[in-house]
């Protein structure tokens, strides 16, 4: 069962997503901050990160950049969600080292497909 | 050398000249001596016929001569001649005639009477007498006689006195500038001498 | 001493005493001078005389050289005190005779200058020399030497009394000159004080007293009057200075006002940045506030859905679903309220990037797909083969035809919703167009009109009907309006609706505006050719302010404007552009309104375009005679404008309506609208 790492500030959101996501048939694990993220990517080593990007103090940018500097971490998928859609936080993205994004307020199907689409990536890589 | 040549020549010379003159002079002054006095009265008889006037009557034309009429012993000779030669007064030339004592004087206007007629002087004045004629004399006394200008000798000078009754009653005029220069001798009535 | 600075008086008596002086001296020497030399000329005559004399009374002497008689002759000299000496020579040179009372001896020879008749001064002696002749004959030569005391006597006096002649009259010239030269300098010394006096006290009101007629007179009053014009100045000058004080306070004070003003302003300026930035800052938190406990709503929803279906309870999915709806239809009202906001905030930004369109077209197609099958709709999709990539910003375009496609699949019942990609060329320029078709309930021209404006849905009925928020098309507008694009409606109700948006391949950031000239045509944008342009307005006016009014307040009611102050353009532009309406102002430069009226009226092509004619001078019967449509005496009441704008374009629309039911859609009653305003 594929491990997913959820940091997501919003209580509500983490709620539902990994609800959501548990039914779908990953284990989930949750952090609420950046930093919590940091340490559990390294210690639960998940097959994916899915990344809110407005988190506190730390913001997901960096968060992800320091993931993708770790060589701990780096080969774990991030998919970075965004409360906009702007081509340049897209840019943003994927300069930073995302391997996919998507927007908020999350369109479940859209974004399972997105984590299968990484997932079987990975596994063939 | 040359120049000092020169120099005596010239020298020479002019002494030669000068002892020349001085003979010359010498001569000529021995000549004038004798006859100057002669010459100056020559010539004093020519100024006499420029101071004196004749009666108009007594030319018969402007030009006619002076005549100078002289009897007696002729002192002068050639000189007065020579003196009046050419001269003229008041356009009147001079003639010169030496005339014997019985002439006829009533032509000439000035009759210079030689010492000759000395003794005989007073007649030959009365021969001019009613005459515009000027007589001349050296003779002494003449003027008493009624000559009218008497000749004299004064101190090597030649002087002359002027009898102007003379000259009056000859109907000439003499010039006061001539009386001036003569003595004035005036023969009231009778020949007394008045100076 | 110079000359040039002695005083007047001084000059003046200078002159006076110089000039009088000179001609003194000048008459009296010359007087004396003539009158010397004629007593000279007297004694030498006299002298001569007594030469004569002697002469003649020696005569006789020097002829008989008596020598006494010539020395007596000589001694009558006596009686003559000026002769001092007198010699009787002979002929030949030699002294014969001698009268010498002083007992200075006589000369002894007869200097050879002398001829035998003659003069001689020397020595301060005069001496004559005289020929005695004694009837013609020279007997002798005769000098006189006289000391011409008589004349040197006189010579003396005269000096003397010459010099005291001139003595006295300078004395007295002096003291004339003294007395007279004031006539000329007292006048001068006068004007000379009063002017000392004005220029040490800088008092012009003194003025120099004139009682002088000449030319001094004329320079006193010339003086005067300068002196008054002077004053004048003076007068003039205080004023002006006083004036100058004033309005330096004045201006002063204003810039005081003005820097308060200024620091009032940068104040509001600050206050008015930090309320742009409580907006921005608000918009954004708004937009996540909002949006944050929707996504819950309805993702948690869409969670218990997903859970329920797998409990199978029926009635609970539909619950849920309800909620689901009402969330999704809440967050897309929000959404575009938020859009709207942000657009009228003026925060909408444009991000142009390129893109490839098929793709997009794809991805809304298929999120559109389950929208569509639920109303037995049918999607046809054509994307032209030329039609790659464009420059644009995505969202918005992908919103806009989101917008359109997500309508025609509403309003379209078991029908067919097609969409057409294609590049055009208009006017050298490379376009899309996208048109959206579908076979659904149309649009009535009422709806039409209010379209794309804002907060007018249609009806209400309708948004309970088919959902919608009602805002959608008005994002869409203002959106392809950013991206200076066009948007149009074709509809018949009852048979379906067109909607066409032509967007720039490149889209560029919206243009600055273009200041006004007179003549120039006023448009923003390239002019697309006939045919879209119904609902343009053309105003004809030489005034930029009422062309840029009138722009400006009809643009805002969805009109594009067109403007020109030029009235031949204004023909040739109304050919070209076929507006709806056309206002025109009498008053032209050229070309008389009246004659552009006539003109448009005359032709077969324009005749049918209602014209408004503008103008402050009364003279509706005219104007009305010539043709025009209606008349308005400027300023334009806007209302009335308005009122005039629609019952036109609703007559347009009826009568053309009323004939083109025949005519394919591209004849149909369009309403263009314009997607650039002449001015925002």
């Amino acid at each position: 069962m594929p491990k997913i790492l959820l940091v997501e500030d919003n209580e509500m959101n983490r709620d539902m997503l990994s609800r959501r996501l548990q039914r779908k048939g990953y284990s989930i694990v949750m952090a609420h901050d950046g930093e919590q993220g940091l340490m559990l990517a390294s210690s639960e080593h998940p097959d994916l990160i899915l990344m809110d990007i407005s988190l506190p103090k730390m913001d997901g940018w960096e968060v992800t950049r320091r993931l993708k500097s770790n060589t701990e971490t780096k080969h774990i998928p991030v998919i970075a969600l965004t409360a906009h859609a702007l081509s340049t936080d897209r840019q943003k993205a994927f300069e930073i080292g995302c391997d996919d994004y998507d927007t908020k307020p999350v369109e479940f199907g859209r974004l399972s497909e997105k984590i299968e689409h990484l997932l079987v990536e990975k596994s063939v890589s | 050398m040359q120049n000092r040549a020169i120099m005596t020549v010239r020298r020479l010379i002019i002494a030669m000249l000068m002892m020349a003159l001085g003979q010359a002079a010498h001569v000529w002054a021995q000549d004038s001596d004798q006859s100057s006095e002669y010459l100056i009265k020559a010539g004093y008889i020519y100024n006499f016929a420029k101071l004196v006037e004749w009666p108009a009557s007594a030319f018969a034309q402007p030009d006619s001569p002076i005549v100078i009429g002289i009897v007696g012993t002729d002192p002068f000779g050639p000189i007065i001649d020579k003196v009046l030669e050419g001269k003229k007064v008041n356009g009147h030339p001079f003639l010169i005639k030496r005339l014997k004592p019985t002439a006829d004087v009533k032509e000439c206007h000035i009759l210079f009477i030689g010492s000759s007629l000395g003794p005989h002087v007073a007649d030959t004045i009365r021969l001019t007498r009613g005459t515009p004629i000027l007589t001349i004399s050296e003779i002494p006394g003449f003027a008493d006689h009624g000559g009218i200008i008497h000749l004299t000798l004064e101190q090597n000078k030649v002087r002359f006195e002027v009898n102007v009754d003379a000259a009056k009653e000859a109907d000439l005029n003499i010039s006061s500038r001539l009386l001036v220069l003569a003595k004035v001798i005036q023969q009231p009535g009778d020949g007394r001498k008045t100076e | 001493m110079k000359l040039q600075n002695l005083s007047i008086k001084r000059k003046l008596m200078l002159i006076t005493m110089l000039t009088s002086s000179v001609a003194l001296l000048l008459s009296s020497a010359s007087f004396l001078i003539y009158d010397l030399i004629s007593f000279r000329h007297l004694l030498t005559q006299d002298l001569d005389t007594q030469a004569q004399i002697i002469g003649y009374n020696s005569a006789a002497a020097m002829a008989f050289r008596d020598e006494p008689v010539a020395t007596a002759t000589l001694a009558a000299l006596k009686a003559k005190d000026d002769i001092v000496a007198a010699v009787l020579y002979t002929p030949d040179g030699k002294i014969f005779a001698e009268y010498a009372p002083t007992g200075k001896s006589a000369p002894a020879v007869i200097p050879p200058k002398l001829s035998r008749t003659g003069y001689r001064f020397e020595g301060g002696y005069f001496d004559v020399l005289h020929d005695v002749s004694l009837n013609g004959e020279r007997v002798g030569t005769l000098l006189l030497r006289s000391d011409m005391r008589e004349w040197s006597l006189r010579a003396k006096r005269y000096a003397i009394i010459f010099f005291v002649f001139v003595f006295a009259s300078g004395l007295f010239a002096l003291l004339l000159s003294s007395k007279l030269q004031r006539m000329i300098s007292r006048p001068i010394l006068q004007l000379e004080d009063t002017i000392r006096m004005v220029s040490a006290n800088k008092n012009y009101e003194i003025r120099a007293v004139n009682t002088y007629g000449d030319e001094i007179g004329r320079l006193m009053d010339g003086f005067n009057n300068m002196l008054a014009e002077i004053q004048q100045r003076d007068t003039a000058l205080l004023n002006a200075n006083d004036q100058l004080h004033s309005r330096t306070e004045e201006l002063e004070r204003e810039v005081v006002q003005r820097q308060q003003a200024q620091e009032e302003l940068l104040k509001a300026k600050h206050a008015a940045e930090d309320a742009n930035r409580a907006k921005s800052a608000f918009l954004a938190n708004m937009s996540h506030e909002l949006r944050t406990p929707l996504n819950a709503i309805i993702g948690y929803s869409e969670m218990l859905e997903e859970e329920t279906r797998e409990s199978g309870n029926r009635e609970a999915i539909q619950d849920l679903q309800k909620i689901q709806a009402a969330g999704k239809h809440l967050l897309s009202l929000i959404n575009d309220v938020l859009d709207l906001s942000k657009i009228e905030a003026g925060k909408m930004t444009l991000h142009l990037e390129n893109f490839d369109v098929p793709p997009m077209i794809r991805q809304i197609v298929s999120t559109l797909e389950p929208a569509a099958v639920k109303n037995g709709n049918v999607i046809q999709v054509h994307v032209d083969d030329n039609v790659s990539s464009m420059r644009a910003d995505v969202t918005k375009v992908r919103q806009i035809l989101f917008n359109l496609v997500s309508n025609a699949c509403k309003f379209t019942d078991s029908g067919t919703v097609s969409i057409n990609v294609e590049p055009v060329t208009i006017e050298g320029h490379e376009w899309l167009r996208f048109e959206v078709r579908d076979t659904g309930i149309g649009i009535t021209p009422t709806q039409q009109r209010q379209l794309f404006q804002e907060f007018a849905q249609a009806d209400t009925s309708i948004s309970r009907k088919y959902g919608g928020t009602g805002l959608g098309l008005a994002i869409s507008h203002r959106f392809v309006q950013m991206m200076n694009g066009y948007i149009q409606v074709e509809s018949e109700p009852g048979k379906g609706s067109t909607f066409t948006v032509l967007l720039p391949v490149e889209v560029k950031a919206e243009t600055p505006e273009n200041p006004p000239s007179d003549a120039v045509t006023e448009v923003s944008g390239p002019i697309p050719d006939a045919g879209f342009n119904q609902d343009t307005i053309l105003v004809i006016d030489d005034d930029a302010t009422v062309r840029d009014l009138m722009s400006r307040f009809l643009s805002k009611q969805g009109f594009r404007v067109i403007a020109t102050g030029n009235g031949d353009e204004g023909i040739d532009l109304a050919r070209r552009v076929r507006p709806l309406l056309i206002t025109l102002d009498v008053l032209l430069p050229e070309r008389d309104g009246w004659s552009v009226l006539h003109e448009i009226k005359s032709d077969q092509e324009l005749s049918n375009i209602p014209v408004i004619m503008l103008t402050i001078v009364d003279n509706e019967a005219t104007a009305l005679s010539l043709g025009a449509s209606d008349y308005l005496v400027k300023p334009v009441d806007r209302e009335r404008l308005s009122s005039l704008i629609d019952k036109h374009r609703a007559n347009r629309s009826s009568s053309s309506q009323n004939g083109n039911s025949s005519k394919g859609p591209a004849e149909k009653h369009q309403q263009f609208v314009p997607s650039a305003s002449a001015r925002g």
